[in-house]
């Protein structure tokens, strides 16, 4: 008798828990899916860096990316600020699989180098976003758990998924995101290190629509990452952001680095 | 003066006058440096100066496929004016033609074809200041025309540079020199005709693709080798550097292997097609043995191998440590010792970027050489932003290297060149 109900239970748990990854994943894909078709995104943005004394540098970057068919966007940015490293620019080729193809142009040397981009939980520019964090986030690159749904005053219905990354190399044991139904897109999320305590939690703020080709295409113009672990935090916002640009695709080949 | 910046003058009233945009960037710095007594009065064991770039941009609203490009740079060593330098590194004016997806550029350029960090077989176009940074040393701009043709993950480029840009070499008073005044270089064509006149015809193709995880690159250029100098005397009987015509065939590549560890590879072979040369007194590694009036031109191979791999440590600074090994090939370990610095060397390097808002950063570098076991070069860096637009930079640099000898060899050129450096830079 009591095996029968462990059995039980085990079986009623698994089929639950596959329920609950299937559910996670379908949530996740489905948002991917109303994400595709903005064509190419221009981009004006600023970083503000918080030490944990509260002193404040500013970072600024013009970017650009595009969608690729059957692949991972393209994307190009290109820093201004700081001046010591004006010029510098950073070319993404993401991927639906493997790792990103990542190149960085130097120019005090006019070098272009290739970069690895396994080394996802480095800084970005100092910042306490991580080049995964800002890097495309495919969804065959993690696997999707969904918790539950709620309700917010202020960002309607909320999906809250756990996402766990397939690649090893990753920062991250897991996120916790809470995707919003009527941006199709994260308002927060939590982000645990490899030993299984949070880390950084992002608030996502100020979404906008932008209308290509009459669908609207909804973008967060203010993110705030705190270290949870360090008290250090970075607010990257968005200055300018124009959604449908029609990119040529030597708007990201390497010569676009020079 | 004028010559150099009558050009940019131009350059920036073109902008004014056609609607453009120009776009750029700049550095004034205070370079400092400080060598131990060499107990030679004739040379100077301290050095301060001032150095500039500007490096900007010029579009056009109503032709937006014309570029402009002007970069240059500028020092003025109050302690030793031999250093003194100012010279163009870019100033062409590009267009892009859209339907065959060509690309023409005209003037002034600056290559780096590099994969590797240290070891640069195949990064040969420019010529360098050999008395500046003994990691990065400063590049000149090679004149002439540059015709590009794009694919979807390709480029095939044609070079013609009529011009022989001379390479600027230490004088007596620098403690990177060999001790004596080097007078203007005499250039040496196939035919073994030489003279002072440095103009001429070079020229060579590229082929760039990236393949999978690997970016590679295949060139052949016909050109003037301004890195293998024999220092010589002239018939006037000064000393003078002698530079060889060279047909060079190499490549590049970059390859990211497995847990974000990228090879990089850099090869060349030089072929001097056996060339006699006459007129010289001197013997050279690069002259057969024996041989002291009527000498020829060594053909070698020169390969750089490499490891970069990146690791993040204490949760948030991030670790490059970088393994290379440059030789020289074809030539025997007497004749390739006095090709240059590093001719059968190791690197071990790291480099520690802390990730922060300051940007700070470490640069640790060992070149031992394998063959040479006296030859080590030791390098310390440290840099950081001070502000959002000034900078510091400064360290170290030690030289384990035996006495120069009246043909110097290796890293002979560098005995008791020990020195630290510092340099604050405005950015602007």
């Amino acid at each position: 008798m009591y095996k029968l109900m462990l059995l039980t239970f085990l079986l009623v748990a698994s089929s639950a828990f596959g329920n609950a990854a299937q559910k996670g994943y379908k949530i996740a894909n489905e948002m991917q899916l109303k994400n595709d078709g903005y064509k190419g995104e221009d981009t004006d943005m600023e970083m503000i860096l918080i030490d944990a004394h509260g002193a404040r540098t500013t970072r600024r970057m013009l970017g650009k990316s595009m969608e690729v068919d059957s692949d991972g966007d393209r994307s190009l940015i290109n820093f201004v600020k700081p001046a010591d490293v004006k010029g510098t620019k950073m070319l993404t080729w993401t991927h639906q699989k493997k790792d990103n193809d990542q190149w960085l142009y130097m120019p005090s040397l006019k070098r272009v180098k290739r970069i690895s981009s396994s080394n996802k939980s480095a800084s970005f520019m100092g910042s306490e976003f991580s080049f995964e964090d800002l890097g495309s986030q495919e969804v065959d690159k993690y696997n999707f758990k969904w918790i539950r749904d709620e309700k917010d005053a202020k960002n309607g219905h909320l999906h809250v998924l756990e996402r766990t990354p397939k690649d090893k190399g990753s920062g991250y044991s897991k996120m916790v995101v809470w995707m919003a139904k009527n941006y199709n897109g994260p308002v927060k999320m939590e982000y645990y290190d490899r030993r299984g305590e949070l880390l950084k939690v992002a608030n996502f703020t100020d979404y906008k629509s932008h209308g290509v080709d009459g669908v609207a295409f909804w973008r967060p113009n203010r993110i705030e990452m705190k270290n949870i672990q360090t008290q250090k935090q970075s607010i990257m916002t968005w200055k300018a952001r124009k959604l449908g640009v029609k990119f040529k695709k030597r708007a990201f080949d390497k010569r676009s680095l020079k | 003066m004028a010559y150099f910046f009558l050009p940019l003058i131009l350059f920036f009233q073109l902008g004014a006058t056609c609607f453009a945009a120009i776009d750029g960037r700049g550095e004034i710095a205070i370079e400092t440096r400080y060598f131990e007594d060499d107990q030679n009065t004739k040379t100077m064991d301290k050095s301060g100066a001032i150095f500039s770039r500007v490096d900007s941009t010029l579009t056009l609203e109503t032709y937006p496929n014309f570029e402009g490009k002007f970069r240059g740079f500028a020092r003025v060593d109050r302690e030793d004016e031999h250093r003194n330098v100012v010279k163009f590194e870019d100033f062409y004016l590009g267009y892009l033609f859209e339907e065959p997806d060509i690309t023409i550029k005209l003037g002034w350029h600056m290559f780096n074809w590099t994969a590797t960090e240290a070891f640069h077989p195949a990064d040969v176009i420019n010529s360098r200041n050999l008395d500046s940074n003994l990691e990065t040393p400063e590049k000149f701009g090679e004149m002439g025309l540059t015709v590009t043709k794009n694919f979807e993950v390709a480029s095939l480029s044609f070079f013609f540079f009529p011009h022989y840009e001379d390479p600027m070499v230490p004088a007596f008073s620098s403690r990177f020199g060999a001790g004596y005044n080097i007078h203007d270089a005499r250039w040496v064509e196939f035919d073994g005709t030489q003279s002072a006149d440095s103009w001429g015809i070079q020229g060579g193709m590229r082929f760039t693709t990236t393949i999978g995880d690997a970016d590679i690159s295949l060139h052949g250029l016909h050109m003037m080798d301004r890195h293998h100098p024999l220092i010589l005397l002239d018939e006037s009987a000064n000393l003078s550097p002698y530079y060889f015509k060279v047909n060079q065939f190499g490549g590049t590549m970059s390859y990211v292997l497995f847990e974000g560890m990228i090879y990089k590879f850099e090869g060349a072979y030089k072929d001097f097609t056996n060339k006699q040369v006459t007129g010289f007194t001197l013997s050279h590694p690069l002259l057969a043995e024996g041989i002291q009036v009527v000498g020829r031109s060594k053909d070698h191979g020169q390969l750089a191998n490499g490891l970069e791999k990146s690791f993040l440590i204490f949760n948030s600074y991030d670790f490059t440590l970088i393994l290379e090994h440059q030789i020289y090939l074809g030539i025997n370990p007497a004749t390739r010792a006095g090709l240059g610095i590093f001719q059968n060397d190791v690197l071990l390097g790291g480099r520690l970027a802390f990730n922060d808002a300051m940007g700070k950063e470490m640069l640790l570098l060992l070149i031992a050489d394998v063959e040479r076991s006296q030859e080590i070069y030791f390098n310390f860096k440290y840099a950081q932003r001070l502000t959002d637009t000034w900078s510091i930079n400064g360290g170290i640099r030690l030289f384990h290297a035996p006495k120069k000898e009246a043909t110097i060899k290796g890293m002979q050129l560098l005995n008791d060149s020990d020195h630290i450096f510092a340099t604050l830079t405005r950015f602007f």
